[in-house]
């Protein structure tokens, strides 16, 4: 009966878990602030930044998405309850180009490496 | 310690059920999010989309708008929910293929479009997918070269 219980036991602390995932490379701030809008074209933004995730036709004009993604898991169960907590955060740039494919306007929020592992009655970000 | 058989079966009982009985609290946060006091503070006539993209940051997603015009999406979540489900297997293998815009437009979030000008038209907030959904004209396919 007590190897029972000592089973039992371990079920229940045996299920704790961290895991980490991430999406395509890191946003370089250095490369980004090698994109000028007005002058820099299309195939210069590739030359820097390497080739967009996704390309959006926007009627004769285009955008170009770049991103990274990292998304942290934490949780434990205690026999069939689970506690788990998901924090996804993004390095995101946006490139738009005119009907000439010169860059008008970049867009870039670098929050990637800020996710975190956490339980889910913590709000770690304060949102 | 003494557990009863009785409590120990019950235990064991609740183990098996595992795999199709379960439950727990969960939260998700993605991305951070975006104040509605920043949407409304951005002036439909005179915003334009450097404003947008320099207070709000990078959107999470971008769309084509009434031709030339452009909507940008901005979404997050940040939910904690108690949740129980019941699953039955029914199949040896199971895969999931999620799309990147599905996953963004599956968010709560706020909707800018502009001319293509870069003026700000309107904004609206609610959830992505349905102001997508609302908003956003499907291009005909293009005709192959070699059709009749």
């Amino acid at each position: 009966m007590r190897l029972l219980a000592a089973l039992l036991l371990l079920l229940t602390f045996s299920s704790c878990f961290l895991s980490r995932s991430t999406t395509n490379e890191p946003l370089r701030k250095k490369q980004l602030e090698q994109l000028h809008a007005g002058t820099t074209t299309a195939k210069e933004a590739i030359e820097i930044l390497g080739a967009p995730t996704e390309v959006i036709q926007l009627g004769t004009r285009s955008a170009y998405r770049y991103d990274f993604t990292t998304l942290k898991r934490a949780g434990f169960s205690i026999i069939i309850l689970s506690f788990l907590n998901e924090d996804t955060r993004a390095d995101r740039a946006w490139l738009f180009f005119d009907a000439h494919d010169v860059l008008t306007h970049v867009g870039s929020t670098l929050e990637g490496n800020e996710a975190e592992y956490a339980m889910p009655w913590q709000d770690v970000h304060g949102d | 310690m003494a557990i009863s058989p009785r409590l120990a079966l019950a235990l064991l009982a609740a183990l098996g059920c595992g795999s199709c009985l379960t439950g727990g609290y969960y939260r998700t946060q993605m991305f951070g999010p975006v104040a509605h006091e920043q949407v409304v503070g951005l002036v439909p006539g005179k915003a334009t989309l450097d404003d947008a993209l320099k207070q709000l940051g990078a959107p999470l997603y971008v769309w084509e708008w009434k031709g030339e015009g452009t909507a940008l999406a901005w979404g997050w979540r940040n939910q904690a929910r108690w949740g129980f489900a019941l699953s039955v297997p029914v199949g040896g293998r199971n895969s999931a293929s999620f799309s990147y815009d599905k996953i963004a437009l599956d968010l709560p979030g706020a909707v800018l479009f502009f001319e293509s000008d870069g003026v700000l038209v309107e904004s609206r907030e609610g959830q992505l997918a349905d102001i997508q959904a609302q908003t956003s004209v499907k291009r005909p396919a293009a005709v192959p070269e070699n059709a009749p």
